[in-house]
């Protein structure tokens, strides 16, 4: 019970009471969405204590983390829990006539946008999306990368020539247009499709990696003895390899993810994110660029937000590395 | 070392091979073609259509398309523009040598600015005004580029009205000025998305450059200058910076493909008659030779780069001169 602080339950206290309404709607409401807020009551305390058992490790200037950690609490909360806290669905055109691009007021926190949309609820919805798309395109890419340059890497050859090539290749391409290109043809777009699309194209970098990582490795005594003794090849890789260079691939993952914040975000810009109206960051940015003038919170907010959480993963994701990397 | 430039030359060669390959595949796996119905274009008749896609080559097989393509590409033919009805090589010419001065104006600002910040940083490490440059540095690192363009527009173009925030000319008055006021024009268009792209950048190097330069501080070496009693400023700027350079060198090959996608987003901002504003046209057009040419000449230009920063890279180092 250490880290157990009453003011912020007694926020959420507060926050149950006030919101009761809702949390009987969302209780009563889709399934997806209670999976989703399950999925982060389960992730968030395990997410603390995890980074906090890192770093304690070895001592980390821990004031910048805490405050890291703290805030991407707060998001991860108002994205799963994003029906019970958005005051209005995120796409309901309130008074089209009215309550067009309304400047921040009490109804409404941060204002309207220019179809009279509730801006408090887009933004909360869309941590929702920028999250969600950042968290799964990085494990997809992770996981890949981390396959495909240790294979490399191991086999040698033929196959590692190949792959590398291949990633020499991709890494060419600047990475909006790579996504550019792949993206354009696809008239709808679902959150399922930027998942697949961004996390494909991320992988390289993890690959290299994991291949200079396991490069260094395969000569190493404890690998030879367990290729002696007759340990397959995947065994190798999952039991003996892959512990060994998990602390490097943490690292990545964590920086990754705020990297992918800021492509995702950049992709809706272009106006190839998840398709209208779904509200991400990104969309947001680009539904309220042609405001910038009569309306300049529309554009100001989503990107505060934005910059917060990829500050928020650089910090966490420097902090591990320190507390992993004795120099 | 001639050995190894020409050996990285062929490599170059074959990266553009795989990146024309996978272009190709990349554009013919998406759903559709140009011609296939969307609202617009509900009304032609079936025998358009095909009429369109026999002109364009779109009703062969895969493999003779991709064949076809790639002597097209060989020889520097990207086909003709479906939208602008032009050759796509044209079309390209009007905008490359726009991105290049974007880009080299915004790699000016971003290593000038990001090296002397990360230099200035590392000689007073753990003061205040260090932490202070670090947060910086942090916030434009974590900022996305095209709102921070936004937010430049915002205060430069619309509140202050210093810049001009569209465009790389002033398409009324541009014509009639004279030759210096021509000039002035251009770069009072440019310093906008030039600031934008390169102080972002900037936020990066200057972390780079930082720990680049505490690394090389914490040598014997600096510590052997330090103890000959040279000046702190020789021993900085003369021993340890010049081996820093080095990392810097690599970070430059680098961010050579996140500088281009960055310029895209800035382009788009800023309508900046580029590569880049051209590709999300392209995009909205689905004028696939223009994307597939976009995606290869931006490959080109990053090979190019990494080209250059990997002979400098020997140049400056005179280890690798003879280790391969």
């Amino acid at each position: 019970m250490k880290y157990f602080h009453w003011t912020p339950a007694g926020w959420a206290l507060l926050l149950v009471i006030a919101r009761w309404q809702k949390i009987a709607e969302f209780l009563a409401g889709p399934l997806e969405n209670k999976m989703l807020a399950l999925v982060a009551l389960i992730l968030i305390p395990v997410g603390i204590i995890i980074a906090l058992k890192v770093t304690a490790i070895r001592k980390v200037e821990s004031r910048r983390l805490q405050l890291a950690i703290t805030t991407l609490m707060v998001l991860v909360g108002a994205a799963a829990f994003a029906p019970i806290l958005a005051p209005y669905d995120p796409t309901h055109i309130i008074d089209l006539a009215n309550a067009q691009t309304l400047a921040p007021s009490f109804a409404h926190p941060l204002g309207t946008d220019e179809f009279s949309r509730d801006l408090l609820s887009r933004m909360i919805y869309g941590a929702r999306i920028s999250l969600s798309i950042a968290l799964l395109a990085i494990t997809l890419s992770i996981t890949l990368g981390t396959t495909l340059g240790m294979v490399a890497g191991l086999t040698g050859g033929v196959t590692d020539s190949a792959i590398m090539r291949s990633i020499d290749a991709a890494l060419a391409i600047p990475r909006i247009v790579l996504l550019v290109v792949v993206l354009a043809l696809w008239d709808r777009r679902d959150m399922m499709t930027i998942v697949l699309v961004l996390g494909l194209t991320g992988w390289f970098e993890t690959a290299r990696l994991a291949r200079a990582e396991v490069l260094s490795l395969r000569d190493r005594n404890f690998v030879v003895a367990a290729r002696a003794s007759g340990v397959s090849n995947v065994k190798i890789l999952w039991r003996h390899l892959l512990p060994n260079i998990a602390a490097p691939l943490v690292v990545t993952a964590t920086l990754g993810v705020g990297q992918l914040i800021l492509v995702e975000a950049g992709l809706s810009y272009l106006g190839l994110g998840v398709s209208v109206p779904t509200a991400s960051w990104g969309s947001i940015i680009r539904d309220g660029r042609e405001l910038l003038f009569q309306a300049p919170w529309i554009v100001t907010i989503p990107g505060f937000a934005i910059a917060t959480t990829v500050m928020v993963f650089s910090t966490i994701g420097e902090s591990v590395r320190e507390a992993l990397n004795p120099r | 070392m001639t050995r190894a430039i020409v050996r990285r030359l062929y490599q170059s060669v074959l990266v553009m091979f795989v990146v024309a390959t996978a272009t190709f595949f990349l554009i013919h796996l998406a759903p559709g073609d140009p011609f296939t119905p969307s609202i617009e274009s509900a009304n032609f008749s079936q025998e358009i259509v095909a009429q369109q896609r026999r002109n364009f080559g779109l009703d062969q097989p895969a493999h003779i398309q991709y064949v076809r393509y790639l002597q097209q590409i060989a020889t520097g033919n990207f086909g003709i523009s479906f939208s602008q009805h032009r050759p796509v090589l044209d079309v390209f010419y009007d905008v490359i040598p726009n991105t290049i001065v974007l880009a080299i104006a915004a790699i000016l600002i971003d290593f000038v600015t990001g090296m002397t910040v990360g230099v200035f940083q590392s000689t007073r490490k753990g003061s205040r005004v260090d932490s202070l440059l670090s947060a910086i540095s942090l916030v434009l690192y974590s900022t996305p580029v095209f709102w921070f363009g936004l937010m430049l527009v915002l205060l430069f173009g619309v509140t202050l009205r210093w810049l001009p925030t569209a465009g790389a000319i002033d398409p009324v008055v541009y014509h009639s000025l004279s030759l210096p006021g021509q000039l002035w024009d251009r770069i009072r268009h440019l310093i906008l998305p030039a600031a934008t792209l390169g102080l972002i950048g900037a936020g990066g190097t200057a972390r780079f450059q930082r720990s680049a330069l505490l690394e090389v501080l914490a040598e014997d070496f600096v510590r052997t200058a330090r103890a000959k009693g040279l000046r702190e400023r020789t021993v900085v700027t003369v021993h340890a910076l010049r081996n820093s350079l080095l990392s810097i060198i690599t970070l430059f090959g680098l961010s050579l493909p996140a500088l281009l996608s960055g310029a895209v987003l800035v382009e788009t901002v800023f309508s900046w008659p580029g590569m880049g504003r051209l590709i999300t046209d392209a995009v909205s057009s689905r004028d696939y030779p223009v994307i597939t040419g976009a995606a290869i000449v931006s490959a080109l230009l990053v090979v190019a780069g990494n080209l250059t920063a990997d002979i400098l890279y020997r140049f400056a180092d005179p280890r690798t001169r003879t280790a391969q």
